[in-house]
Parts: structure tokens; sequence; C-alpha cells
């Protein structure tokens, strides 16, 4: 029995070692400037698809098998999932009129990046409504197992904003600056 | 459609009472969704009250600043509350607050008080003070500094009758959770200092808006019923009712490893039935009726707690 205890807590601490071992690098600013014009792409497909209806997608398993898509109307939303029930997802989608191909396109680009979740937000600087897009992304650079329980995400705006706010957000190091129109952060939550 | 709906209600009701319900979202298509105004003289009731909270609100001077809150723009606040009053079911917690036990409370409580409520919060804004009959509110001159200054909070930054009645409402009810931190700080809207516990929901479900509630649950263990379904399809019958959840298993991922099991958000659920093996829920919170699946397994690891209002009782407000 000692002896079976002994193992398991080997095989715990080498767990652990391991763990420690791999690389627990962030992404920043190199992984979007690497991957610029997948996202971009990307960006154009859940932009084409969000004019037509607002909505936030996604993946609710880590080997991104299953999506889930959140379409929102102005007094209902409807959240369904390949995972639970394929028909609904394609019932909400064809009952939105969705381009089926560029959402068949955006799903693999999501898939092919590892794209978290895709949503838009909004926020008020003077009470004026500024809205952005934003993708979400495992931080870590290579995903193991006990590795940080962070999320990169990029923010894209559709202008410049100049405002002390978003500058003391900057100087905090709360958000990064790419460039004029792209940020990132480092965020406890993916949407 | 009006006609065909007046029909299959079985009563007779006039258009103008049709487009009052309208107004207020609580036609009575769906039983699960208006169990609660039972009988025509409730709903008449139910009428009158919105007419004279609109009164009351089409009274006001709305450029007029309260001497009171100091950081409150009068124009953003009758603004927000004549939108609160024609449609409550866009009151929306804001981001990353604690505030969704207070929202679901005043969801309900515009819904079916809107009189009471139009009244305590124009109270709170010309005099700094609101009475009810078992509770006085009367914030502290912390909470009066804070409300119109929230920021980061979404569309709430904008919503100064939202920000004046959620932080008067943290800062006047306070459960165990709250025992370590009474006095407001900046940035405790998102903290322990707003947190809602079960028992203390429902006491302010009782306090503000004289409802009468069953409650099953708790904020650690589980309401002991063998089916879930059914327990809360009877109560979906029989009144509002009003969920305490762990909202993790509402929009799941499998991207963590733990999953803390207690429950953190309210919502208040107005559909629920069963696709197959699947079954459909239609719930209330952030601003927005959602519809969506769930599995008789994450049903049961969804839910802490469940709140009926059974029944209002007018004499006591």
């Amino acid at each position: 029995m000692k002896k079976i205890n002994y193992c398991c807590i080997l095989l715990l601490l080498a767990i652990w070692a391991s763990s420690c071992a791999v690389s627990s690098e962030r992404k920043s600013a190199a992984y979007y400037n690497k991957n610029k014009l997948a996202i971009n792409q990307l960006r154009f497909y859940f932009d084409t698809l969000y004019s037509q209806q607002p909505f936030s997608a996604g993946f609710t398993d880590r080997s991104f098998k299953y999506y889930v898509m959140e379409v929102t109307t102005d007094t209902l939303r409807y959240i369904y999932n390949t995972e639970q029930s394929e028909a609904k997802l394609f019932e909400t989608i064809k009952k939105f009129n969705y381009d089926a191909d560029i959402l068949r396109k955006m799903a693999t680009k999501m898939k092919e990046i590892k794209c978290l979740w895709l949503d838009k937000s909004s926020f008020y600087i003077d009470n004026k409504k500024e809205t952005v897009t934003f993708f979400s992304f495992k931080s870590v650079l290579v995903d193991k197992p006990f590795t940080e329980n962070k999320y990169y995400t990029l923010i894209f705006l559709d202008k410049p904003i100049e405002h002390p706010a978003i500058k003391a957000r900057v100087t905090k190091g709360e958000l990064v600056k790419i460039n004029d129109l792209v940020y990132f952060t480092i965020a406890n939550h993916f949407r | 459609m009006i006609t065909r709906l007046m029909k299959d209600n079985g009563t007779p009701l006039k258009l103008t009472a049709w487009l009052m319900m309208l107004f207020l979202g609580i036609l009575p298509v769906k039983a699960q969704t208006d169990s609660f105004v039972k009988t025509d003289s409730a709903l008449v009731q139910l009428q009158h009250q919105f007419k004279q909270a609109m009164q009351l609100l089409d009274n006001e001077d709305t450029t007029k600043a309260s001497p009171v809150w100091p950081n409150i723009d009068a124009r953003l606040f009758y603004a927000n509350l004549r939108k609160n009053l024609l449609h409550p079911e866009k009151i929306n917690q804001g981001k990353a607050t604690n505030f969704c036990g207070y929202a679901a409370i005043t969801h309900i409580l515009i819904k079916y008080r809107p009189l009471v409520f139009t009244k305590a919060i124009l109270a709170l804004y010309h005099t700094g003070q609101a009475s009810f009959p078992d509770k006085t509110l009367q914030p502290s001159e912390r909470i009066r500094q804070a409300v119109g200054t929230l920021k980061r909070k979404g569309e709430l930054d904008v919503l100064h009758a939202d920000q004046l009645w959620f932080l008067t409402l943290a800062e006047e009810f306070k459960g165990y959770v709250n025992i370590f931190d009474h006095k407001y700080k900046p940035g405790d809207e998102n903290a322990i200092w707003a947190a809602t516990n079960f028992s203390k929901f429902n006491r302010m479900l009782r306090v503000l808006g004289g409802f009468k509630t069953k409650s099953a649950g708790s904020d650690l263990l589980r309401p002991f019923k063998s089916n879930f379904y059914d327990y809360i399809t009877s109560q979906l019958q029989a009144g509002v009712v009003l969920m305490y959840i762990n909202s993790k298993y509402l929009h799941p991922s499998k991207y963590t490893l733990f999953k803390l099991r207690a429950p953190t958000h309210f919502i208040v659920l107005y559909e629920m039935y069963k696709i197959d093996d699947m079954i459909e829920i239609k719930y209330w919170d952030y601003g927005l009726k959602t519809e969506q699946l769930i599995t008789k397994k994450r049903l049961r690891k969804l839910i802490f707690g469940v709140t009926t209002i059974t029944e209002k009782n007018y004499e006591k407000n």
C-alpha cells in the first residue's frame, strides 16, 4: 500500500515538473503580427455575418470540436451549440438567414487559429457609445495541461480613440497597443 | 393576432387593455409566464398602477437636477426611468458588477409593482429616502456621491436611475455574505459588498414588492427535490419563478479544470419544456430573455435556489 502511495506522489511530482518545464510564454503583439492575415480574414467573415444579425460564437470544448452560437435580437438571445443539438443551431442559422458559406469559412478559420470566442462589446466614453470587436485565445503560446488559465484577447477598434481613460489603461498595462486600431489584453475571462 | 389571443384566453378584454399589457410585457399567451396575474381584477389593477406611474413621471421636471445626488445627470436619470417602465425586460445589471440579484428584483418589481417602484425611486431622487411598510431606504453620503460616477460597466455607465437604485439596495440590504464589508468604496459594486445571498434576495422581494414567496434550496445545498424539471414546471404554473444558479453551468466551457460548486447568479425563469432528451429554458438576465437547451444533468448542477412569487399582498403596500 505504501509503495502505491509513493508511486502516486512520484507521478504527481513528475506531472508538476513537466508542466513547469513547458514554456508558458504568453501570446503578445508578435502573435497578432504573425497571424495577421488569418485574423483579418476572420474579422471580415464575422463583420459580414454580424451585419445580418448580431451574434457571438466560439467553442465549448478544448478540442475545438463543438461550436456554440449566441444570436441576439433586441429582446431575445438564442444560445445553441453543436454538442447538444446541431438541429437547433442550424434552425437558428436558417431563421436569421445567415450566409452558410461565410459561416462555414468563419468556423473553419476560428478552428485553424484556435480562436475561442468572438464578439462585439460596447463601452461609454464621456457618455458616448463606442463598440469594439474582440477575439479571445488561450494566453499561452503552447497549450498544455496545468498552464496559465488566462486569455489573450485582441481588441479591434473601428476608429482610433484618443482619450485619457484609454491612455491610462495602456500606461497601467491593462491594455497593450499593437497599432492605432488594435490592442490586446490578458484577461481572466474569454467572453 | 390580438383577436386570436383574446379568443385563446377566453376573456373579453378591450383592445386598450391588451395594448397596455403589451407595454408591460405580460401578454397572457402562455400560462407559464403569466400565472402571477391570475384574475381580470389583478390585471386591471396592474394597468392602473402602470398608468399612475407614467403620470407621476410625466409630471416631473426632467431637467431639474437633484440636490441630493450631485453626480446624477437629470436627463439621463429620467430617460432611464422612462425606459425601465416601458421596457422592464431591458433592465441590465451592467458589466462585471454583482448587481444580478438587484436587477432581477427590479425587473419583477417594475413588471408587477410599477407604481411602488416609481414612487420609491422618485422619492429617493428628490429627498434621499424612500419608505416601504417594513423598511426605509436612506443611502449614505458615500452612495450619494458614487451614483452617476460608475465607469466601465457598459450601458450602466449612462443609466443613472439604475445606478441610484442598485447601489441603494446594495447598501440598505445586507446578508451574512456582506458582514465584513459594510462601507462602500469605489469598485465595491464588483465585490462582495454588493453580493446577494439567497435569503437576502427573498427578503428584498418581500420588503420591496410585498410579495408572498415560497423558496426551495439554499446558498450551499441544492433543493431537496427528486426531479428538478417536474418541480420547476409546477412552480411556473403557480407563479413567477426566480432561480439562484451557478452561471458556470449556464454558459459551460471545458477550458478550465475546476468549477466552483456554488451559486453565483440570479435569473428569472419564464419557460421550461422538454425537447426529446433535452430541456429548453427561457430565462431573463442582462436585459434580455434567453432561449437555450440544457441537459437534465446540467439542470441539477445549475440550480441552488428556486423562489416562487405566489401572490401579491395588495393591502400591505
